[in-house]
């Protein structure tokens, strides 16, 4: 009987041209974000590959040089694109694209999308995930909370209980014909997508894993909003008041608690400016050894102790240069510093982050969103993640190069010195290596939550009120 | 207009959604202050930072040596030291509006650090943000762009279509002599309403950041000819509504394509033009530029040193066989400077762009044009962090030109020009609302067709109803 019921309310779709034509627009608008987005994104990695590969050509061209040298010619990380950013771009526009990686600072990420596009940045771009999150939703509840209404009002609803049809075949078949209708969509966007990158020769597929997490994060959101409108159409009086009833829910999912969870966090968990905390790293590091002067007292300790175990009285005469010796330590001090604040200030992101994560419990929206972004590889821990690797191949980098400044076969002061090309051509390049699935998504638990609990919860008021449905309790 | 409030008080959703409106008002001109207030202590450590180093130095120069102790090579009677230990700072004074717009991208910072070899264009915001968040940002210019057409529409939506429903337009004809009046009349009420719930914010906003009556008049007049401009338009789309169900239709369609799509849209070719930029020009390109002038034959690198400032060849180290190395260090930062002013130059032409698409996309959009408008009365975002990213290229163009010819004068300085290089540090960065006219004409247009247009469909909604 539900599988009629769903047959009866998909044809009764297709006879009503105004819905029709508003399916069809709806399905054009995702094929076009999607293919769009996509086109996009593949144009974003092939000028992430091109800068990348460029940095690669300007370090390996500098031919024999000073390692030192070399440390301040230094190089860049290029953000590549996230993995499914090409179905959601989350808050990549937000994110620098470039870090610069040298000696003796760590890099922030600079030069943003969002930035360079203005003020219009201040507005959602429709990528397949915010239609599929925000307007694929308002699409149901406007098709749903009419479906049942205008069988209640047609008098369909009493005359099919009469005849002994099961009320909950009936809500659960206007509630698997939306459902449906959300998946058709979301099978849509993956064509579309899927379809654009092999057109451009992209890579088809650049994680199997995320692309069926996104399928099923955005399949369950909307099993969520089906069953929720079916059940605010069987729980209310009139199509009027479940209209409005999930409008106001709509806007408040989709527009009011996000940004009430953004000042809360805000509000409870502040960040500095970039002048305070670039003044307080500064301090900090002031208190520290400095490489670059010979006469830096905490350096002259070390300085002591290499000379005395190998009995020698300068270090001119050391067997190595002492000045990468002293660099390094320098850096040491610096990593340890940088760990101390920028952990410091990771982890208030996180707690912000997280503030976010509990509002998701109890908001949908929030859910799939989060998940949806942390799926697509476009969400603030892959931003962290980023940084940390950028900053690892700093260290690793800086490193080798004080190593060979050390003991390359230079002396100490002999500035002319230069290590071979052939060393720095060794060196291997940054490549960004995202996180497995699990490692990128553990941190969403709370909205994987959130959503299986809102779904049950919904499908219990829709059990509940076909019950009551039966019985009379509700208007039929 | 008495009925029209009677009407709201008695209406328990026009009441919650006048409430929800101001305190939501309230709450972004609290974030907004919160803003200024950050920015605040952001310039005082800036000027704090500034007022050490420049200490320092007068301490060296009291106790007659030439620098740090564990620094011998550190000598302030050279250009360069004199340069570092100005640690001069330009800073960016927030405007009184600035937390208007709090919210918007703004990828300027509010305090920089002048000296030989700084670049303003490699970095980032004053603030740290966290982008998870930062999107959903509250400010009063969201408020009065986003909020303000949502309360117009919660207030009108039965205006027409209620008449209709309960079929008292006959009753209106007889008793007011038309249709198309009385609900004119009762728009005009709720554009009343609106305009003085929005007033209300504009004026708090003024009186908390301390704004002159003139940028608090800006303020309010854009919020109130928005609110008018709304009002038209929902009269136009609900009054013609056989139901009040039709009507919230009509109008739930018209602010999502107003309010949501048409910014959505323009928003994703905005970053379409820009996502595959990553900014090689000025990591990458200038890099190079950098490395190649060290690498550049010394004669012809001051050829072009002196080509771009002629002034040099009257100097004594024009003369000199080989410049000294403390003198040619300056002649790198005179060439390198150069490429600074054309990459910024270049970075104004691809920011001309984005502002080019704005200013179109507020044609077809009140919203943008709205949210334009008020960055620009507040000094925050795209185009005020462009003017005070080009304030500090001229800065740091200055400072490169008195390094050049001091180092070129091949004389040691003094006390004298320290103190003459930390009086002559540059003022500091206000911003002077500009471009208004566009954008506010632009809504007073929109808000002209929108009562046209509704006048226009009333007239003929009302041959078949009086």
């Amino acid at each position: 009987m539900t599988a009629r019921v769903v047959a009866l309310q998909l044809v009764s779709w297709l006879r009503d041209a105004r819905l029709l034509g508003l399916l069809a627009a709806m399905m054009l608008a995702l094929g076009v974000a999607a293919s769009w987005a996509t086109a996009a994104d593949v144009s974003r990695q092939e000028a992430q590959v091109a800068a990348a590969s460029a940095a690669r050509d300007q370090w390996e061209g500098r031919g024999a040089a000073h390692p030192h040298s070399m440390a301040h010619f230094g190089d860049f990380a290029f953000r590549p694109s996230g993995s499914l950013a090409r179905l959601d771009r989350g808050v990549q526009a937000r994110l620098g694209k470039v870090v610069r990686v040298e000696g003796h600072h760590a890099g922030t990420p600079v030069h943003t999308d969002a930035a360079r596009a203005g003020t219009v940045a201040r507005f959602s771009p429709p990528d397949a995930a915010f239609l599929l999150q925000t307007v694929v939703p308002l699409l149901l509840v406007f098709l749903g909370a009419t479906g049942l209404a205008s069988d209640r009002a047609s008098g369909r609803l009493k005359l099919a209980l009469v005849q002994g049809v099961e009320a909950r075949a009936l809500v659960f078949g206007h509630m698997l014909a939306l459902w449906g209708l959300g998946l058709v969509l979301v099978a849509l966007v993956l064509v579309a997508s899927l379809a654009t990158s092999a057109l451009l020769g992209a890579e088809l597929i650049p994680s199997v894993g995320r692309l069926v997490g996104f399928a099923i994060v955005h399949a369950t959101h909307l099993a969520v909003v089906s069953t929720g409108v079916v059940a605010a159409a069987v729980w209310s009086r009139s199509a009027r008041s479940a209209l409005l009833v999930l409008l106001a829910a709509w806007v408040v999912g989709t527009a009011v608690l996000p940004r009430a969870t953004a000042s809360v966090a805000t509000a409870a968990y502040p960040l500095p400016s970039q002048d305070a905390f670039q003044a307080s790293l500064k301090a900090a590091k002031e208190a520290g050894p400095d490489g670059h002067n010979p006469q830096d007292s905490l350096l002259a300790e070390r300085r002591q102790e290499v000379l005395a175990e190998h009995g020698v009285e300068t270090v001119e005469e050391l067997p190595f240069n002492f000045d990468g010796i002293a660099m390094q330590i320098g850096e040491d001090f610096g990593d340890r510093v940088w760990d101390e604040h920028a952990g410091a200030l990771r982890a208030r992101l996180e707690q912000q982050a997280f503030v976010g994560s509990l509002a998701a419990v109890l908001n949908p929206f929030q859910a799939v969103d989060h998940l949806s972004m942390a799926l697509a590889g476009t969400d603030l821990a892959h931003d962290l993640d980023f940084r940390q690797q950028a900053e690892q191949y700093r260290r690793q980098l800086i490193a080798a190069l004080n190593h060979e400044h050390a003991y390359g076969g230079s002396r100490a002061g002999e500035r002319g010195w230069t290590a071979s090309a052939e060393f720095y051509e060794g060196l291997a390049p940054f490549t960004y290596v995202p996180p497995a699935l699990t490692a990128g998504t553990r941190h969403r638990q709370p909205e994987v939550a959130g959503l299986v609990l809102w779904l049950l919860g919904l499908l219990g008021l829709l059990v509940v009120g076909a019950g009551r449905l039966e019985r009379g309790q509700l208007p039929c | 207009m008495r009925f029209e409030l009677r009407a709201l008080l008695r209406s328990r959703a026009s009441t919650v959604a006048l409430l929800a409106y101001l305190a939501i008002g309230v709450l972004a001109i609290g974030l907004g202050a919160r803003h200024v207030a950050e920015w605040s202590t952001a310039l005082e450590t800036a000027r704090q930072a500034e007022a050490e180093t420049i200490v320092e130095a007068r301490g060296y120069f009291a106790s007659g040596v030439s620098g740090p102790e564990d620094q011998p090579w550190v000598d302030l009677a050279q250009p360069m030291w004199q340069d570092r230990f100005a640690g001069t700072r330009v800073v960016r004074e927030p405007g009184a509006l600035a937390g208007v717009a709090a919210g918007s991208v703004d990828a300027a910072p509010v305090a920089f650090h002048v000296h030989r070899r700084a670049d303003p264009l490699a970095v980032g915001g004053a603030r740290i943000e966290n982008p998870e968040i930062s999107g959903g940002t509250v400010d009063l210019a969201f408020v009065l762009a986003m909020l303000t057409p949502l309360l117009v529409g919660v207030l009108g939506l039965g205006i027409g279509g209620r008449e209709r429903e309960e079929r008292i337009d006959r009753l209106v004809t007889v008793h007011a002599g038309g249709v198309r009046e009385w609900l004119v009349a009762r728009m005009v009420a709720v554009a009343v309403i609106a305009s003085a719930a929005a007033t209300v914010l504009c004026l708090a906003a003024g009186a908390v950041g301390g704004a002159s009556p003139t940028d608090v008049g800006v303020l309010v007049a854009l919020s109130v000819a928005y609110t008018a401009l709304w009002s038209g338009w929902v009269l136009a789309t609900t009054g013609r509504a056989a139901t009040v169900r039709g009507g919230a239709f009509a109008f739930g369609a018209l602010w999502t394509v107003v309010c949501v799509l048409i910014p959505a849209v323009v928003a994703e070719v905005g970053l379409g033009t820009v996502q595959a930029d990553y900014a090689v020009a000025d990591t990458l390109d200038a890099r190079a530029l950098q490395y190649g002038a060290y690498e550049e034959d010394l004669a012809d690198l001051t050829e072009r040193l002196y080509a771009r400032y002629p002034e040099l060849r009257d100097l004594p180290a024009a003369s000199v066989d080989e410049l000294p190395g403390p003198v040619r260090r300056h002649a790198y930062d005179g060439v390198l400077v150069g490429a600074l002013r054309d990459r910024h130059e270049d970075r104004l032409a691809h920011e001309a762009a984005a502002r080019g698409l704005a200013e179109l996309a507020s044609g077809v959009s009140p919203p943008i044009a709205l949210t334009l408008a008020l960055e620009r009365i507040a000094g925050v975002g795209p185009e005020a962090a462009a003017a005070y990213r080009s304030h500090l290229v001229a800065a740091v163009e200055a400072r490169v030109y008195w390094l050049v010819v001091h180092a070129w004068r091949m004389e040691p300085l003094a006390q004298a020009d320290f103190d003459a290089v930390v009086a002559g540090a540059p003022a500091a960065f206000r911003w002077q609302p500009t471009g208004l006219l566009g954008p506010g004409g632009l809504l007073v247009l929109w808000t002209v067709v929108g009562w046209v247009l509704a006048f226009v469909g009333l007239g003929r909604r009302g041959d078949g109803v009086g």
